[in-house]
């Protein structure tokens, strides 16, 4: 636990943990790369200096994976800051953007932009639809908890209930429009990261960071929201606004990531407790280090997923599933009746 | 600062919870409201917090409508303790308490200095570090007091305030609530202990089916007559041997 500890000592923590994560997934995949090959091909790049590196290897990690894991850490940082915030203004220790029916709203707008294209280059179409869909639609997720009378049990099974369908039917119609641009079934169940461009990685990275910077000053009002929304409200908090510029902001990111990386569960549920266990219950550090660790373990899951399936890589969603599901159980058994 | 409420109706649905309702409540004052179960306290209360816009009627402190202006407006006119509150609050005592300060414009010393003294006066102070959901009923009561009271405004409403504590936690949370009506807080709270009401109160309002069917000093009110009638049973009223304040039993 390093509750408490200097707000420098924690950024620093942090970002050396992204730093590892970055250079160690781009290193894993069909053609393995050493973690210094990495850095020189980075170093070649970003710095005023010229350094020799492999022609192999320099556009594997410039072009290919470097996108790919900078979209996975900004899908991961909006799924875990949206994870921490959703868990705090719910007080609902299981809620997760997927399992409340969040990536769902977004997917919507993922498909529509990617058929649609709006003038925008190829899939980051993708993620700016899923953003504006997501932030659109995030009331949704309190019409859907209010109607279940914060019960947590049924706000998570309707959040499921309600994911589910949108997400068939989202599928159902990109089988239906049959347009290349539009990805396969997989995607909108299980994700993938397959098709990320430096496009797609730069704008997700951008809607997780205003995600991050709109819910991280409401921090103080959301642990308010820990009495209950009446006593928040007797305090002079102004609930229904925080409530709904928070989900707004937790949509956008969402729907982002789900442009970026597809549906993929569990990462949300995963960060928050992660990050509470880690740094305390105060929100405005819980979604900065929710962030991370949502970052760190989309990352992590997708270089497992390239690792363990080889050519034919195992789905991000798959991964994050395969850990998160047995986690969710736990919990739930843990916690008992009423969740 | 006083509440004025003029002639208040609140209806849910066919059943009318309040009927033409009026009272002042002022500075310096220690009101009590008392009433069977279903009389309309809380909603009364609710109403007088600006918490539930009245079908019929108006509520204002000092000429604001509260129940028309923004929650935070109204967190900086008046402290409201409703009574429920969630248990799983993973904060620290001290911390809660603190919650009550945020809107506070006095400087930060002067508001850790409220909330120990809110603390202290609820024998709190010794669970200060401990998370709020590991405590007993009684205690995670206190807390909320103490939140309240720790508030830096001049009109408090308590729905309940005694509610979960033993009798002598209950007799010093009415004691404090008085003391802090003789500084100048128009103080109001609900309550089911007629004896605790007699014993601290200046102003006793009873409550039946949604309409005040008596309301004065505790001598004036606390009769037989009245009470056998609002709670359906036989109730004897005898003075208190020390200060004569009417005491009841049944």
């Amino acid at each position: 636990m390093l509750t408490g500890r200097s707000p420098w000592l924690l950024g620093v923590l942090g970002v050396g943990a992204l730093l590892v994560a970055v250079v160690m997934a781009v290193g894993v995949g069909s053609v393995s790369l050493s973690p210094s090959e990495t850095l020189r091909v980075l170093a070649d790049h970003i710095l005023p200096v010229d350094i020799t590196t492999s022609p192999i290897a320099d556009p594997i990690i410039w072009n290919i994976r470097l996108p790919r894991v900078l979209a996975a850490m900004g899908a991961g940082a909006a799924l875990g800051c949206a994870g921490v915030g959703l868990q705090g203004i719910f007080r609902n220790p299981v809620a997760d953007p997927q399992l409340v029916g969040m990536s769902a709203i977004g997917s919507v707008g993922v498909l529509l932009g990617l058929w649609m294209g709006w003038g925008i280059a190829g899939p980051v179409a993708g993620v700016v639809g899923g953003a504006i869909a997501g932030a659109l639609g995030a009331s949704l997720i309190r019409v859907l908890a209010r109607s279940t009378e914060g019960d947590p049990s049924r706000f998570i099974l309707g959040g499921i209930g309600f994911g589910v369908a949108v997400s068939a039917l989202v599928a159902a119609a990109a089988i239906a429009i049959h347009d290349p641009r539009v990805p396969d079934v997989p995607f909108w169940f299980v994700g993938g990261l397959a098709a990320s461009t430096w496009g797609t990685a730069a704008w997700t990275l951008a809607f997780a960071v205003i995600t991050s910077l709109v819910l991280v000053p409401l921090g103080d009002r959301i642990d308010m929201l820990s009495l209950g929304f009446a006593p928040a409200s007797h305090l002079g908090v102004e609930v229904a606004a925080v409530v709904t510029i928070a989900l707004t902001a937790m949509g956008l990111g969402v729907g982002a990531a789900v442009g970026a990386a597809g549906i993929v569960a569990f990462v949300g549920l995963l960060a928050g407790h992660a990050s509470r266990a880690i740094v305390g219950d105060h929100h405005r550090v819980a979604i900065v280090a929710g962030a991370v660790l949502g970052a760190v373990a989309l990352i992590a899951a997708d270089a497992i997923g390239r690792l363990i399936g080889g050519r034919f890589e195992v789905p991000v969603g798959l991964v994050t599933a395969a850990i998160g599901g047995p986690f969710l159980m736990w919990l739930i058994a843990r916690r008992g009746p009423g969740l | 600062m006083t509440i004025r409420i003029d002639g208040i109706v609140m209806r849910f649905g066919d059943r009318h919870i309040l009927d033409r309702v009026s009272l002042t409540f002022t500075p310096g004052e220690f009101s009590v409201i008392v009433g069977p179960n279903g009389a309309g306290k809380t909603t009364l209360l609710r109403c007088a917090a600006g918490d539930l816009t009245p079908t019929g009627g108006t509520v204002d402190v000092d000429g604001i409508d509260i129940a028309a202006v923004r929650s935070e407006d109204r967190a900086r006119v008046r402290a409201f303790l409703a009574q429920a509150e969630r248990q799983d609050i993973p904060y620290t005592v001290r911390e809660v308490v603190r919650f009550g300060t945020h809107l506070s414009t006095l400087d930060p010393s002067e508001q850790e200095d409220r909330i120990t003294s809110a603390m202290e006066a609820l024998g709190i102070t010794d669970i200060s570090d401990r998370v709020v959901a590991t405590l007993s009923g009684g205690e995670r009561r206190r807390v909320a007091l103490a939140r309240t009271l720790a508030r830096d405004v001049g009109v408090l409403l308590f729905d309940e305030p005694t509610d979960s504590l033993d009798i002598g936690h209950a007799n010093g949370v009415m004691r404090i609530l008085a003391a802090r009506a003789r500084e100048g807080g128009t103080v109001v709270a609900t309550s089911h202990d007629l004896n605790l009401a007699s014993r601290h109160a200046d102003r006793v309002v009873v409550l039946h089916r949604g309409r005040i069917v008596a309301d004065g000093s505790p001598s004036d009110v606390l009769t037989e007559v009245v009470l056998s009638d609002v709670y359906a049973c036989t109730v004897t009223v005898i003075p208190h041997p020390r200060d004569g304040r009417p005491v009841v039993f049944i």
